[in-house]
């Protein structure tokens, strides 16, 4: 028999959330850090140009639940690869990484930028049609799916 | 003269008890005399010899108004700290327990290994700073490094400054084993927030409580009341009195003070330090307004030693006009010898040299970082630390501001310097002079009257 999934409560949810690299875009981090906080998630704000060690010591720090990536200068897939890596080094393995915005310059479905960002390590690939609410929605499932060992420490 | 209109002030230092008596109906110090501190026997002898410069008819301490004490004798307050990240927790708790007047002996981050535990007991701290995750956030560490220190083979309290929802926790842990142990506020209850008053404010009282008796200070509470902190808090309450003045007194506006001493350079910095640009963006863990670092391996005399090390020895005996041979002969001398004083020309600029290197390094290793990134979007400037370009006062305290003919010189070591651009040091300040040494006086008198203290300041540093 399948285990019983309880779903998490949403007050419980920690995420860090940053612009990574080099980019300053700040409008859809700032959309998402509205929405999220709105609904009562715990939102680490970290801002613009944040570097892969400075997500990963935030969410050792906060204990958090997800990283989520902001990116749309187009150079997301040099600024976030190795990020899954650098995690599991840092004992966070089950920590969710998300990413999102404009993730790539060529002319690419969004199916192939999400299938090349799952294949670096991203449990969600957001593209610039992707919705607060749908972030909500995979935190919330994602997080209900594997309660028992979260993230380091949490 | 009235007698109950006076008041006695103590500073129990590392070398010297220095003792200021303070007229308090005139407003002015009647006299400051020091003798060397006795601090392996009994502090009274040398507070006695000190004394014993003055005219007798003042010296029956039953007459002085009111009398206060603050230490650096025997170590003055060691500690040390344990954080999770050492960029974020780990450095929250060093800031915290260096603004309480600490001197911070070691620093442990992530969990501690039995290794760890093994160099705490070794290092035999007076006190330890336990942080670890913002509220709500890291557990898993905090527990564990609590669990290890319960098992330390320490006598010394534990002040509990980490992730609130733990923190009950972590404590009885810790009494669970017979250790003490202390809740206060997280030092970074979220990430980019430093709250230290409250672990602060404990920490000053176990310093009076308990480090003041367990270092056989207390004999000193007979007769001046008690040590009320240690003297690196005195200087940095009068300097964030100097800088922020009190509702009835003015202050002077955000400042730098530089404090070169024998074994140690501590700066502090009472300002902002935010970008003075907006195309600059701030990096790191925010910093506190009142900050204070102490380069526990630069001093003039103890750790003089170090200071050669750290500097290009050809470029500081060009500038001291001798031979590189005649500064090593010097620095050996002076670090074997820490009461030997420069007595010819040519070892005052040897000494000189030594000074302003130690300023410099310390100065930048106080102010914040400033750099440029080329990005897809253009330039970015990033700022990493505070901001000190714009303070408006630079003051220089320690025996050799106030006895130096040209103290400026040794102060503008500390200044902004073109070869130098990202760090950012004060690029224009005033100078001060703590010519009569009274800034741990004045810190001492702020607990009872901060106006006073400060018009004290005001009118007793000597503006360059």
């Amino acid at each position: 028999m399948n285990k019983i999934i309880t779903p998490i409560q949403i007050a419980d949810i920690t995420v860090v959330l940053g612009v990574i690299g080099f980019d300053v875009h700040v409008v859809g981090y700032r959309i998402l850090q509205f929405a999220l906080e709105s609904q009562g998630i715990q939102v680490v704000p970290l801002g613009v140009l944040v570097s892969q060690e400075e997500f990963i010591e935030a969410a050792i720090e906060t204990g958090a639940h997800a990283i989520l990536v902001s990116s749309v200068y187009g150079h997301a897939q040099i600024d976030a690869a190795g990020l899954r890596d650098k995690c599991n080094e840092a004992g966070l393995e089950n920590i969710l990484l998300y990413i999102g915005g404009n993730l790539s310059i060529h002319d690419e479905s969004y199916e192939e930028i999400q299938a090349r960002f799952q294949g670096m390590g991203f449990d969600r690939v957001a593209s610039p049609d992707t919705s607060p609410e749908d972030v909500i929605c995979w935190l919330i499932e994602d997080l209900s799916k594997h309660r028992e060992n979260l993230s380091y420490g949490a | 003269m009235e007698h109950k209109q006076a008041a006695i002030l103590a500073d129990f230092g590392s070398t010297f008890t220095k003792i200021a008596i303070l007229d308090i109906t005139e407003e002015a110090f009647i006299c400051s005399v020091k003798a060397p501190t006795t601090a392996s026997t009994d502090l009274r002898d040398g507070f006695a010899e000190a004394l014993a410069n003055i005219n007798l008819e003042l010296v029956d301490l039953e007459k002085f108004q009111f009398r206060l004490a603050c230490s650096s004798a025997k170590g003055g307050l060691r500690m040390i700290t344990v954080g999770l990240v050492p960029s974020l927790s780990e450095k929250a708790a060093r800031m915290a327990a260096l603004g309480a007047g600490a001197k911070v002996i070691g620093s442990f981050s992530y969990e501690l290994t039995p290794e760890d535990v093994s160099k705490i007991e070794a290092l035999q701290p007076d006190l330890i700073l336990l942080a670890g995750g913002t509220d709500g956030g890291n557990k898993h560490a905090t527990i564990l490094n609590a669990e290890a220190l319960s098992g330390a083979d320490i006598e010394v309290s534990i002040v509990v400054a980490c992730n609130r929802a733990i923190a009950d926790e972590v404590v009885s842990k810790l009494e669970v084993k017979g250790k003490r142990a202390i809740k206060v506020s997280n030092v970074i209850p979220q990430l980019g927030r430093l709250e230290v008053d409250d672990a602060q404010k404990i920490i000053q009282e176990l310093f009076l409580r308990e480090i003041v008796r367990a270092k056989g200070l207390f004999q000193v509470g007979e007769l001046l009341g008690g040590i009320l902190m240690p003297t690196p808090m005195a200087a940095l309450r009068a300097f964030s009195l100097l800088a922020d003045g009190t509702s009835h007194e003015p202050g002077i506006g955000e400042l730098v003070g530089i404090d070169l001493g024998g074994a140690t350079t501590d700066v502090h910095s009472i300002a902002e330090g935010k970008p003075s640009s907006e195309n600059v963006y701030q990096k790191g863990l925010p910093e506190p307004y009142i900050k204070r670092t102490v380069e526990g391996d630069l001093g003039l005399r103890i750790s003089v030693q170090n200071i050669l090390e750290a500097s290009d020895i050809q470029s500081l005996a060009d500038e001291s006009q001798t031979s590189m041979s005649k500064i090593q002969w010097k620095v050996d001398e002076w670090s074997n010898h820490s009461s030997r004083l420069a007595d010819t020309e040519e070892e005052r600029r040897i000494e000189d040299s030594l000074a302003k290197s130690a300023i410099r390094i310390a100065m930048r290793r106080h102010a914040g970082l400033i750099y440029t990134e080329f990005t897809p979007n253009g330039q970015v400037m990033i700022q990493d630390g505070k901001d000190l370009t714009p303070v408006s006062y630079m003051i220089g305290s320690g025996g050799i501001f106030a006895h130096h003919e040209d103290p400026a010189c040794l102060l503008s070591a500390a200044l902004f310097d073109l070869s130098d651009p990202l760090s950012l040091r004060p690029k224009a300040p005033t100078y001060l002079i703590d010519q009569k040494q009274i800034i741990p006086a004045c810190g001492l008198l702020s607990t009872k009257y901060p106006d006073m203290a400060i018009r004290l300041l005001k009118s007793n540093l000597r503006k360059l």
